[in-house]
């Protein structure tokens, strides 16, 4: 039941906010796309967009290659789990599966109290509704809970519930509305592992949005992320983490966050930190002031004192496991923070107070114009503070 | 209340008595009619008027009273006319006023704050304010006369429209987008949906029409002049005048047999009542 979407210079505006501009975006059978952006970047309204909710101001919507832009939510044959699970209240949780199936099977007077019971038919569509929910709820596992109402459902089992009526439909499209951030932190790492083993079960299309990155760097095949209401970038987790296009999805992909050092280019192209050559140079005929991104875990800590390298004052240390978090100032100016992520058992002495030298290898680094685009960067022969 | 399982502290003690002393006034003074109409009603003619408040008859003359209203005026009929008229009058605001709510809580259309002004402007005329125009409409083709005369007014009531319109609002706007993505349209949605979580509203505004309805007088005896269309207050006029003149005891018991079907509604209805007023504009 696979399909794929294709979405072309979707845009959509409120009042006069524009919200989302020209989106691109075109999704394979069978993917787990996540839409990643920090709150107001237009993901939700996208999704909204999809599902048929909301109409767009220009753009085209193709599912399975077919456009939907005239079709209702229900002819797009999509299912929808939403932020607060949107059971209906008043329906126990088979009654609450039950009902797309009912509107997909049952003609309206087949529907209307009283009027219903005429039908002949409708007991036996009935039962084989029952049926189906029977095993929807087996494979989430909720069949103790098919009678009780939402209200009388912890938070998880009501996102179960919400799923099995996503599924019942075998709908062409999954679309997903932070559908993990009213969970607690452990059920929720549990529930990433369970949604990953449905989207590898049924094998559908799956469209996720969220805010946290790293949902989406766990779960997804691609992330699509918004900035804006435009199109930041698309590519694998491994891509927006190694290569992220722009200064802002740099900074919103990883934890923790990518250290952004101010540098600039000098006249002949090498690429300076405070004084100090980086080892790193800017393309061609690029000069004056760069943002320099360094992930925590590619910073290397010297404590002797070197003086060509940039120094930092070590200011705690913080214990994560295997993973030790190490909070420093950056010497030339306080107000930048570094912060270096280095293995629990990694030996060496970090006492806070103490200064050390900062090294990196070059091609790990990352470099952003002023106005945050990526820039490619070569490193040079000369290899100066950046031993490895 | 539950009542503590230790000694209240003093100042507490005084200010619950307080509280509860100037409660006790207030339902005295709401209550003392009822109870003088009750004690009216049971007492003999020559009793009525020297009784006072000495809640025990000295004669009981429950029988005689009650007996007599119901034989002299058709007590049963005004009260079919009751139910009819307030029925009537409940079913149409209900099928008006839940749809228009909806709309205008949850549907995007131009002209909707306009609509809403309207209906919050409509909540300031007092029905004397059309009672003319629709007398001469009503004479024009008729109808004076009629059921349909007495219910017509009502039929559109923006105070249902404004209190389902509250409601609504707090209703979670993912819950109807699940239900059109599930396949719902509008109408469905409402009636399966928003309807059964808004009854406890629902019940409270039922009860507000049937009271108004059923002990208004004003209207009716604007547009009806046969007896057998009179609601109670109506009829009992009707009543009082030709019939009993100066028998209150009769009056009386005919007020209580009338009064008894809107006190009983009350309260099977109480709690869902006070969730509905109360519920109004909490999510």
């Amino acid at each position: 039941m696979e399909h794929s979407l294709e979405l072309t210079r979707i845009s959509k505006a409120f009042g006069k906010a524009g919200v989302l501009s020209e989106i691109d975006l075109t999704v394979e059978p069978g993917e787990f796309l996540s839409l990643v952006g920090p709150s107001g970047c237009g993901k939700s309204t996208l999704l909204r967009i999809i599902a048929g909710l909301e109409r767009q101001d220009a753009g085209q919507v193709r599912i399975g290659g077919r456009p939907v832009d005239d079709l209702s939510p229900r002819a797009r044959n999509i299912a929808m789990v939403f932020q607060n699970y949107a059971l209906y209240p008043h329906m126990s949780a088979a009654e609450n599966i039950a009902l797309p199936l009912m509107v997909d099977r049952l003609s309206l007077p087949e529907r209307l109290p009283l009027i219903r019971h005429l039908s002949l038919r409708r007991k036996r569509i009935e039962a084989a509704i029952s049926s189906e929910i029977g095993k929807v709820a087996e494979a989430l596992q909720i069949e103790p809970l098919l009678a009780r109402k939402p209200g009388q459902l912890s938070g998880g089992q009501r996102q179960r519930v919400a799923l099995a009526r996503a599924m019942v439909r075998q709908p062409s499209l999954f679309l997903m509305d932070e559908p993990l951030s009213n969970l607690d932190a452990q059920l929720r790492v549990h529930m990433r592992d369970e949604l990953t083993e449905l989207h590898r079960r049924l094998g559908a299309t799956f469209i996720y949005v969220t805010h946290d990155q790293i949902e989406a760097m766990t779960m997804s095949t691609r992330i699509a992320m918004l900035d804006g209401g435009r199109l930041a970038q698309i590519g694998s987790p491994a891509d927006l983490y190694e290569r992220p296009a722009s200064l802002t999805v740099a900074r919103f992909i990883g934890s923790p966050a990518i250290n952004i050092l101010p540098a600039r280019v000098d006249p002949q192209g090498h690429v300076i930190l405070g004084t100090l050559p980086t080892g790193l140079a800017a393309p061609e005929g690029m000069a004056g002031p760069v943002s320099l991104g360094l992930r925590p875990e590619h910073i290397r800590l010297h404590s002797s004192c070197d003086r060509a390298m940039p120094m930092a004052t070590l200011r705690r240390s913080e214990h994560h496991g295997a993973d030790r978090l190490l909070h420093l100032d950056l010497a030339e100016d306080r107000q930048t923070g570094l912060i270096v992520r280095i293995p629990q058992d990694e030996t060496g002495h970090f006492q806070p107070g103490e200064t050390y030298g900062i090294g990196f290898a070059p091609e790990k680094a990352h470099l952003f114009n002023s106005s945050g685009q990526r820039l490619g960067t070569r490193p040079l022969p000369a290899r100066i503070g950046a031993a490895a | 209340m539950k009542p503590a399982h230790f000694p209240m502290p003093a100042g507490r003690l005084l200010r619950f008595a307080g509280a509860h002393a100037v409660l006790l006034l207030g339902a005295a003074f709401m209550l003392l009619p009822f109870l003088w109409m009750l004690l009216t009603a049971v007492r003999a003619p020559d009793e009525i008027l020297l009784g006072g408040l000495n809640p025990i008859p000295r004669s009981f003359h429950a029988v005689e009273n009650f007996s007599a209203a119901l034989q002299q005026a058709p007590l049963l009929r005004f009260m079919v006319n009751g139910v009819i008229i307030c029925g009537g009058i409940l079913i149409i605001q209900l099928i008006v006023a839940i749809p228009a709510a909806y709309a205008l809580a949850k549907l995007r259309f131009p002209g909707r704050g306009l609509l809403f002004a309207a209906v919050i402007g409509g909540l300031c005329i007092p029905i004397q304010v059309p009672a003319l125009p629709i007398y001469l409409a009503l004479a024009e083709f008729g109808l004076l006369d009629s059921y349909f005369a007495m219910m017509v007014p009502f039929f559109l009531s923006v105070f249902a429209i404004f209190l389902f319109r509250q409601t609504f609002r707090g209703f979670p706007d993912e819950i109807l987008q699940a239900a059109r993505v599930d396949g719902l349209g509008e109408f469905e949605i409402l009636w399966r949906i928003v309807v059964p979580s808004a009854l406890p509203a629902i019940a409270a505004f039922s009860i507000f029409s049937i009271v108004a309805h059923w002990n208004d007088l004003y209207w009716p005896m604007i547009v009806i002049q046969r007896m057998d269309y009179a609601p109670p207050p109506l009829g009992m006029l009707f009543f009082a005048n030709s019939e009993t003149g100066a028998s209150y005891g009769v009056l009386m018991a005919g007020a209580t047999i009338i009064t008894a079907p809107l006190v009983l509604v009350f309260l099977l209805a109480r709690r869902r009542f006070v969730q509905g007023i109360t519920m109004t504009g909490i999510k």
